[in-house]
């Protein structure tokens, strides 16, 4: 038995060592040069959305949309058409965007004018792709899927893709749920010189109970080097903006940004499908 | 033509003088423990010529052949010899450690020095107040000038503002590649097995590379040449002990272990009905040491050190069926390794050195049920084998070679999975098995009694799948010795590094990758001068220092987490920015003092250090997250009795890097499944643009020197951390209230409200205790019998 004084000792140390201690540092922070936000990540096959707000300072305004702007959008240079509001700061296209295609806006707003452009890449064209659904254990010791799939590249041109998976419940499943999406990493083609992409990536999609089954659905978009670029420092971002004891020495990465003259992201993708593939438990079989 | 023929003739003419003349070689030992004397000085007093032993205590000059030797090293008795030889010799010179020491407790070197390498004896390490109530090597590294640690909590050091993953430790002339416990909070090193640590931070010898910032060379003891003997120790955070003795009549041997002693205690606090976790390190050293002859020795050293979080978890499904599954992760390194030092002639000595070392990164799955059984495993390591031959040469009294090769294996892998029948992703781009083999030599000239000159050069050669990179890295140092006790020295030294480092604090605690060179990620590269000044003042009592260097680096990495939280993928290489270029610059001043019942440091240390990426902060050059312009410390040890001894430390420095928020704007979230989302993100300023507030803290331990009921020599250190409870930043944040509970606006759209600046710190003020008690000779197993019964 330990000697009741140490016990205390070691209680008391332990105690001090994880004891942390949260100051303030600033509430009164410096105003902030207003500008333009332009926001729309433009697929496919869709029309084009584009949100407008100004940015604000640190702590007290208010992000006032922006209501009377008048936006040109541009098709490989060309001229197509005056963007009108549609709701608050939210404008949108009457042109379906069409890959291969380079679009442009030029944003006016009181005295302030702003670009930018993107161009739609081509799909992505899928060769292969299989899931396994107990190919790990996470921490907390459970089962986690991971998806392997094959891309076709052309070492000649810059490649970036998203890829992401979408859970939804089976036809004949006993249990109903809204289907979900994971994200997966952002990747490249960067130093791959053969004509295939290959990647293999665990995901965690704990697999919980027996009676469940699921869907899983590939998705895979061909994004602009902008959309890689944005999502990339979206997800840094918030590793930085929340910090805990583990990440806290993380480095701050601001929002990527494309626009002319303001802030914000005109990007595009380009989105395809895999089938369904059919999840079925060790305990189905 | 004719010109050639007069300098072979010069040559010749010199050669031959030296050949006339006796040459001395050897060793300086302890009389009682045969241990090396590292520094030891020996003095021709006839002819007025000195050396110093080197870290394998040996050492090597010419003079003529009836020379008076004087052979001191403090701590020891001066021992003077006659050697009246008509031929050359090799010697072993034993040095008696003086009985009273009290008035010095540290152990430096007797003559001025460069001021690019520091040293850190046993005494010194003793000497500096530590959080855990025992001696760090790592936390106490960073008193010297030019050394800083990261954290608060972190033991990674940056050297001259070179990046953590520039540093290269050798234990025993072998790479250790981590050198971390516990996210940092302590280092691999045991203090009881160390004999001596030498910081290179320029300057570097041609026989050192693959690292840009520093070369910290950790001497190991040899085990004395007694029956065994030993001590075992306990803090407030582990347990530890050694014991050394002899084999035989020439060999001795050395073991030193550690563990954790509050492993279960977190067992305690974490424990659920159906889970529980706990967290735990373990070291292990043991170093043989064998004099086969006079002119052979054989060392061999084994390291074997891991962390681990362990977790347990019994669950049940649906249909009552029970999994058992355990979770292990562990993370550390082994070394073996086998030196040969073999003194071929008088003028000649040969230190061959052969070590294989793995770190690595575990992470086991294991799962029992009903119904199932599951294995897994992700190991990611680094794994390498050197072969390293160093020739050391005297040609002639003015001139000592020393030339020699290196080659190594290395074998890298990331996140791999052992799983059976899965295919492992490709990830690298250049393959994962490099070898680096460096060929170097380095011409020490005494050009005069004052003026001395070294001339190194290292050629590197690293081969992988399809990529071959060779450079060359000269090397430059002139010494100037003047007006009795003043050095000056001017460095210059390239480097190169086969391998990068990335930190992953957000995997499994604070977790290193080592990534190999690649055509996107080539050797990074430096250059350093340096003008450094060092005097002694009243024969050694005092001494200081002075030097300013400039730094230039190239082809640097920098990593900055970028992480999906739901996401386990192999890697991400698209978090690393590549290419970088970084310069520092800096001025490094000390005083010491080395005798009397006082002893103490000063240490001031200013540098300015910045990175450069085309992808980062728009390609401005920024201040990287360790860079903390200036540093000031001073350590002071009072010796007041033989029982009680105080230590003081006192350290300032300029805070953290961190980047402000400006304003806030609206961003969009990527379209899922038909939805697209717009939330509020914070606007930065340039990367760390601004600066936290500055650290300062103040520690205090004593020692106490007792005997136990047995006899036994039992030293108490109790320490307290943080005297004065400083406040000290370790990372600031936005929040809306003063607590790490955060309103993700993305989950909800909803706007962040009255956000202000909260800085969080850890480690208040904090005592600590350890008490370490001897066991001599013969009573070894006796006395620990009977310790362990009545005290």
């Amino acid at each position: 038995m330990l000697n009741t004084r140490y016990k205390y000792f070691i209680g008391i140390s332990i105690f001090l060592i994880f004891t942390s201690c949260i100051s303030l540092i600033e509430d009164n922070f410096p105003p902030y040069e207003q500008k333009v936000v332009v926001n729309a990540l433009i697929n496919n096959n869709k029309p084009i959305t584009i949100h407008l707000s100004h940015t604000a300072n640190v702590r007290n305004d208010s992000i006032l949309p922006v209501t009377d702007a008048s936006i040109e959008l541009y098709e490989n240079s060309q001229l197509k058409e005056t963007l009108t509001e549609n709701e608050a700061g939210i404008y949108q296209s009457q042109t379906i965007a069409q890959q291969g295609n380079t679009y442009s806006i030029r944003v006016i707003c009181g005295k302030d004018t702003v670009y930018a452009e993107t161009t739609i890449p081509n799909q992505a064209q899928l060769n292969h792709y299989t899931f396994d659904p107990h190919a790990w254990l996470d921490e907390d010791l459970f089962f986690n899927p991971n998806v392997t799939f094959g891309l076709k590249n052309n070492p000649d041109e810059k490649m970036f893709f998203e890829a992401s998976v979408i859970i939804a419940p089976s036809p004949n499943s006993m249990y109903q749920f809204s289907e979900y999406s994971i994200l997966l990493p952002l990747f490249s083609n960067e130093n791959i010189t053969g004509d295939e992409i290959i990647k293999s990536i665990d995901f965690q999609h704990s697999i919980t109970s027996s009676h469940a089954k699921y869907s899983y659905t590939l998705v895979i978009r061909r994004t602009s080097e902008s959309y890689y670029q944005y999502v990339n420092s979206l997800s840094a971002y918030g590793l930085y903006r929340y910090p805990d004891s583990f990440t806290s020495f993380s480095e701050i990465i601001n929002i990527y940004s494309n626009i002319n003259n303001g802030r914000g992201i005109f990007a595009a993708y380009n989105e395809m499908q895999s089938a369904p593939y059919l999840l079925r438990l060790i305990n189905d079989e | 033509m004719k010109k050639g023929y007069l300098l072979l003739c010069f040559i010749v003419i010199l050669l031959n003088q030296g050949i006339a003349q006796v040459k001395l070689s050897g060793f300086v030992k302890d009389a009682q423990s045969r241990e090396v004397c590292i520094g030891a000085n020996i003095l021709d007093t006839k002819n007025n010529i000195g050396v110093s032993t080197d870290k394998n205590g040996y050492f090597s000059f010419q003079s003529k052949n009836n020379v008076d030797l004087s052979i001191s090293f403090i701590g020891y008795e001066t021992q003077n010899l006659h050697i009246n030889s008509p031929c050359d010799s090799i010697l072993i010179i034993y040095l008696k450690p003086r009985q009273e020491i009290i008035d010095e407790v540290n152990i430096v070197s007797q003559k001025s020095k460069n001021p690019n390498y520091s040293t850190l004896s046993r005494q010194q390490l003793q000497s500096v107040p530590s959080l855990s109530g025992q001696p760090d090597v790592m936390k106490s590294l960073s008193i010297l000038p030019g050394i800083q640690t990261n954290g608060e909590l972190s033991s990674q050091i940056s050297v001259r503002g070179g990046d953590p993953g520039q540093n290269l430790y050798l234990l025993d002339n072998s790479t250790l590649s981590y050198v971390n416990h516990f996210a940092g909070f302590m280092s691999v090193f045991i203090p009881d097995i160390i004999n001596d640590i030498k910081v290179y931070k320029g300057g570097f010898p041609a026989e050192y590379g693959n690292k840009l910032s520093s070369i910290i060379d950790i001497s190991q003891r040899s085990g004395e040449m007694t029956a065994p003997k030993g001590a075992i120790s306990l803090g407030i955070t582990d347990f530890n002990g050694f014991i050394e003795g002899k084999l035989s009549e020439k060999s001795s041997f050395i073991v030193a272990g550690r563990k954790t002693a509050f492993d279960p205690l977190i067992a305690l606090a974490a424990k659920q009905d159906n889970y529980t976790v706990f967290y735990g390190f373990h070291d292990i050293n043991v170093k043989t040491t064998h004099n086969l002859d006079i002119k052979n020795q054989l060392f061999f050293n084994a390291y074997y050190g891991d962390d681990y979080f362990v977790s347990w978890r019994t669950s049940m499904d649906d249909n009552y069926h029970r999994t058992k599954s355990n979770a292990k992760n562990v993370w550390g390194n082994w070394l073996v390794a086998g030196n040969w030092l073999h003194s071929a002639s008088s003028k000649s000595f040969i230190h061959t050195t052969l070590s294989v070392n793995q770190y690595r990164i575990k992470n086991k799955f294991k799962t029992k049920g009903d119904n199932e059984k599951h294995k897994q495993k992700k190991v990611s390591s680094k794994q390498n084998i050197t072969l390293k031959t160093k020739w050391n040469y005297r040609i002639s009294p003015w001139l000592n070679t020393i030339s020699g090769i290196q080659s190594s294996l290395n074998i890298f892998s990331v996140f791999q999975k052992k799983t059976p029948g899965f295919n492992v992703a490709k990830y690298y781009d250049s393959g994962n098995v490099m070898l680096s083999s460096s060929a170097f030599a380095n011409g020490n000239f005494d050009i005069t009694k004052f003026l001395k000159l070294q001339l190194g050069v290292r050629f590197n050669h690293y081969h992988l799948y399809k990529l071959n990179t060779i450079n060359i890295e000269p090397r430059l140092q002139i010494e100037w010795i003047f007006a009795k006790n003043n050095y000056l020295t001017f460095n210059y030294a390239e480097m190169h590094q086969d391998s990068h480092l990335i930190s992953l604090p957000s995997i499994v605690m604070q977790n290193e990758i080592w990534l190999p060179i690649s055509h996107r990620k080539p050797p990074e590269h430096s250059k350093q001068i340096s003008l450094g000044y060092s005097r002694n003042i009243e024969n050694n009592k005092y001494s200081i220092e002075c030097l300013t260097y400039y730094k230039a680096m190239e082809n640097l990495l920098y990593y900055r987490n970028y992480h999906f939280g739901n996401v386990k993928d192999n890697f991400q290489e698209t978090g690393i920015d590549v290419g970088g270029k970084g310069i520092a610059y800096g001025l490094e001043i000390s005083a010491q003092k080395n005798r009397g019942s006082w002893t103490g440091l000063l240490s001031y240390n200013y540098m300015k250090t910045t990175r450069q990426f085309e992808t980062i902060n728009n390609n401005q050059a920024f201040d990287p997250k360790y860079s903390r312009p200036h540093n000031f410390n001073i350590l002071l040890s009072k010796q007041l009795n033989e029982k009680w001894s105080f230590n003081i430390a006192w350290t300032y420095k300029t805070g953290l890097p961190y980047t402000p928020a400006i304003g806030r704007q609206i961003s969009i979230a990527p379209e899922i499944l038909g939805s697209t989302d717009y939330y509020e993100t914070l606007i930065y300023d340039d990367i760390n643009s601004k600066r936290m507030k500055d650290y300062h803290r103040l520690d205090i331990s004593a020692n106490y020197t007792t005997y136990t009921k047995r006899g036994n020599k039992a030293v108490w250190t109790f320490g307290v951390y943080n005297v004065y409870n400083r406040k000290n930043p370790s990372f600031y944040f936005y929040n809306n209230n003063p607590s790490l509970e955060f309103h993700h606006s993305e989950n909800d759209g909803l706007p962040n409200e009255n956000l202000k600046l909260y800085q969080m710190s850890i480690l208040p003020v904090f005592p600590s205790f350890s008490v370490k008690i001897y066991f001599d000779e013969i009573k070894f197993s006796k006395d620990i019998f009977n310790f362990l019964k009545y005290e």
